[in-house]
């Protein structure tokens, strides 16, 4: 991706970041949506950086410096990417194990 | 992250953008795994009671309004909704941290092929009513500073969006699957020129060119920054596209001028006023013998059961694909036919994850196997009398 004079870009403004026509979840409170949303970005950030650490982790292993290049340049193998599949499903699982359990119409006191 | 590009205008990924859209990859698997058996369940179940209780088949809404006060459904559409959210910012902040550069590769890209924009297109109206698949800014709002920014966010997430079962880095499995299709239907046919209506990113578009490598090939969307991209992509993968910034009810091109038209999933973001329009469109600039390929999402509304209707719905109403149950609902054979089509069939193609080979036969019929294995597919020919 080169060959062309690079112009630095301003950052995108809200049109770019949230998209047009959400319509309201039904339910007792729309805040509730809106936390769920939140919670579910957090979770990812969380698994970013889960990564990120795991990164540091493998190339202190292998000898290397772990800098703010070398991490972003990380690309795991067949098994670090298995053995991170593993450690992303765990999160989602137990973010998300409250939903199943009001799906299942279980509570939490019923087991 | 330095990982094998399917293309030369693919947006890169570093570690942490591709540990984010890992994220989005897993959390709607988890959805599909997790959370969609309870709801197909629950769907199901109130389907039963309201037919109990009324003696009828209860409709869509009748299900939706029971089913709406239940936490259980209201979770699901608030996850499903928090994915697909996830997945465009995903896509978003990684092309953001490189627009610079993305917009200067489709400038020194040795463009193959043209691109026609117009400053005063008129977007039509029922997509400028919401952001289709909620992808914020849509197919045609280019940033201020314009670029392919829409077209390569578009690209990155496609891949995500069907979790890389369209074909995967090169999203092509509709292309191949059209391609397929007039093979098999019309094993005859050498177009010289052909269309796609709402090629995007050109992703079908280039897998149809390789099948007929003769023809000349153009493409019409909405959008100036996505069309620029789709040529700049094309490019880097050695086909010559001519992009057009132009309506599928009105693409401007000569009669009788193409010998092959085609949709692909795009008829469902369209509208019930649109659809005939686009169909008579395609009669229109279709020379005699010509052949009209629309290929759909495999589902028709009037054989689904109730949960797959409440699918539909969850795309309709919160994925912002309004038309989704009017485009599986509408006769689009007879429709074809009443637009003066002859040689008229619909059914199901399989889905193709390579190009299409001559002499294909049994991969059309009645036989519907499923998302992502099978399209609903109309074809027709323009009569040459």
């Amino acid at each position: 991706m080169s060959g062309a004079t690079v112009v630095p870009k301003a950052p995108v403004g809200m049109r770019h970041r949230v998209h047009k026509g959400r319509r309201i979840v039904p339910g007792p409170d729309p805040r509730v949506d809106t936390l769920l949303g939140m919670i579910m970005a957090l979770t990812s950030a969380v698994a970013v950086l889960r990564e990120r650490l795991d990164a540091h982790e493998r190339l202190n292993r292998g000898g290397q410096a772990a800098t703010p290049e070398s991490v972003d340049d990380y690309v795991p193998d067949e098994r670090a990417q298995l053995e991170r599949s593993a450690v992303r499903q765990r999160l989602i699982d137990k973010v998300c194990r409250p939903l199943l359990a009001a799906a299942s119409g279980k509570s939490d006191s019923e087991g | 992250m330095s990982a094998a590009k399917s293309h030369p205008m693919m947006p890169d990924s570093n570690h942490d953008e591709s540990a984010e859209q890992q994220f989005v990859i897993a959390l709607k698997s988890y959805v599909a795994a997790n959370l969609d058996p309870f709801v197909r369940e629950r769907t199901l179940q109130t389907a039963s009671e309201l037919r109990t209780q009324s003696g009828a088949e209860p409709s869509l809404p009748q299900i939706r309004r029971k089913l709406e006060r239940e936490p259980m459904y209201q979770n699901w559409v608030s996850t499903m909704r928090s994915a697909q959210e996830l997945m465009w910012q995903a896509a978003g902040d990684c092309v953001d941290r490189q627009r610079g550069q993305l917009d200067a590769a489709a400038r020194a890209a040795p463009l193959l092929g043209s691109l026609t924009t117009d400053p005063q297109f008129q977007v039509p109206r029922y997509l400028t009513a919401t952001d289709t698949h909620m992808m914020p800014g849509s197919y045609y709002t280019d940033p201020a500073d314009g670029g392919v920014r829409q077209g390569a966010v578009f690209d990155k997430a496609a891949s995500l969006y069907s979790l890389g079962r369209q074909g995967g880095q090169m999203n092509d499995m509709r292309g191949q699957t059209v391609a397929t299709h007039v093979y098999e239907r019309f094993p005859n046919l050498t177009p010289h020129r052909m269309l796609e209506m709402g090629c995007t990113i050109g992703n079908s578009l280039v897998a149809v060119s390789k099948a007929f490598p003769q023809a000349e090939v153009h493409g019409i969307d909405v959008g100036a920054g996505l069309l620029a991209y789709a040529q700049a992509r094309a490019s880097g993968l050695g086909v010559a596209l001519h992009c057009k910034q132009a309506s599928a009810e009105e693409t401007g091109y000569p009669d009788n001028y193409f010998d092959l038209v085609f949709t692909s999933a795009v008829l469902h973001e369209t509208s019930a006023k649109a659809l005939p329009r686009i169909i008579r469109e395609c009669f229109r600039v279709l020379r005699p013998g010509g052949v009209m390929v629309h290929l759909e999402v495999p589902f028709r509304a009037d054989d689904a059961d109730p949960y797959a209707l409440l699918r539909a719905d969850f795309e309709t109403r919160y994925n912002n694909e309004p038309f989704w149950m009017g485009a599986v609902s509408a006769d689009l054979a007879g429709l074809s036919q009443r637009c003066g089509f002859s040689d008229v069939a619909a059914g199901y193609q399989d889905a193709a994850f390579g190009p299409p080979r001559h002499g294909i036969s049994g991969s059309f019929g009645q036989d519907n196997k499923g998302g992502y294995k099978s399209w609903y597919v109309v074809s027709a020919r323009k009569s040459m009398s």
